[in-house]
């Protein structure tokens, strides 16, 4: 969705640097000329794409690391309620593979953000 | 976080004025005034005023998502009071009542699966109690899955 999002953004941008454009400038007078417009346009629209390509990804990659560390902490936190009861049930299968299943889960929750945030208490 | 998320919908709710704004002003009003009760140690005064919030009419122009927000984030909190109160049975019916409004995979449905198998454990009943904080752990995890920016938001 953001991939689709971010090309019909670039082709609006592309679409509104050509409108632009076309009433500003004369028409070019020779073929030198003609180039180093070309040139000019191609350079004014790549910095503008960089721009834009720069702030989606930026959006798209920024953690919300407080919530993802408060979160992180609830999984990890439902992990021991869970294996707690496990624990008063010995040789319960089912709460013995919920157990494993929620460690699992914390383990994995604890790693993807220590990946990209640093948690006060992971 | 519920508190956060809830905090969000009150403020654009009430850009809005009306009715809506009414009632989330007066669920804004009840839950403060709970928390003034409960530091008092006041848990079934606080659990009577917050009871007496969900059981009132909710105006028309409420729209349903924000509607069910601020009911479930009070049936959570409801649920939780009631375990603390030993009252495991009645932490259940509002923790389905909570539950019943919608299960979209936001905190209010995590914190509401969380508040059931709390009184499911205070019930006895430990394998259900289980299955409720598993179910809130996985809502946990998508919702962990959207805050590093691997979901839609």
């Amino acid at each position: 969705m953001t991939r689709l999002f971010a090309c019909a953004l670039l082709a609006s941008a592309a679409c509104s640097h050509a409108v632009r454009e076309s009433p500003d400038r004369p028409p070019p007078t020779s073929s030198a000329e003609d180039a180093r417009a070309v040139a000019a346009v191609q350079d004014e629209k790549a910095v503008e794409l960089d721009h834009i390509l720069s702030s989606l990804a930026l959006r798209e990659i920024a953690p919300d690391c407080p919530r993802a560390c408060e979160l992180a902490g609830q999984i990890c936190e439902l992990t021991g309620r869970i294996c707690l009861l496990s624990s008063r049930h010995e040789g319960e299968a089912d709460l013995a593979t919920r157990c494993t299943a929620a460690r699992q889960r914390c383990q994995r929750a604890r790693e993807r953000v220590a990946a990209v945030c640093s948690c006060s208490t992971p | 976080m519920t508190r956060a998320a809830l905090l969000v919908l009150a403020g654009t709710i009430l850009a809005c004025g009306g009715a809506a704004s009414q009632w989330v002003e007066s669920a804004a009003a009840a839950n403060a005034q709970a928390d003034v009760l409960l530091r008092d140690g006041q848990l079934a005064a606080a659990s009577k005023l917050l009871d007496g919030f969900v059981s009132r009419p909710v105006p028309g122009g409420v729209a349903g998502p924000d509607r069910r927000a601020v009911l479930a984030d009070a049936y959570a909190r409801l649920a939780v009071l009631a375990v603390q109160a030993h009252e495991p049975a009645r932490a259940l019916r509002y923790a389905n009542a909570g539950l019943a409004l919608g299960e979209p995979a936001d905190v209010f449905t995590s914190a509401l699966y969380t508040a059931r198998g709390r009184a499911q454990e205070a019930l006895g009943h430990d394998v259900e109690a289980a299955r409720e904080y598993e179910a809130a752990q996985r809502i946990a995890e998508a919702l962990l899955e959207q805050a590093l920016g691997g979901g839609d938001r």
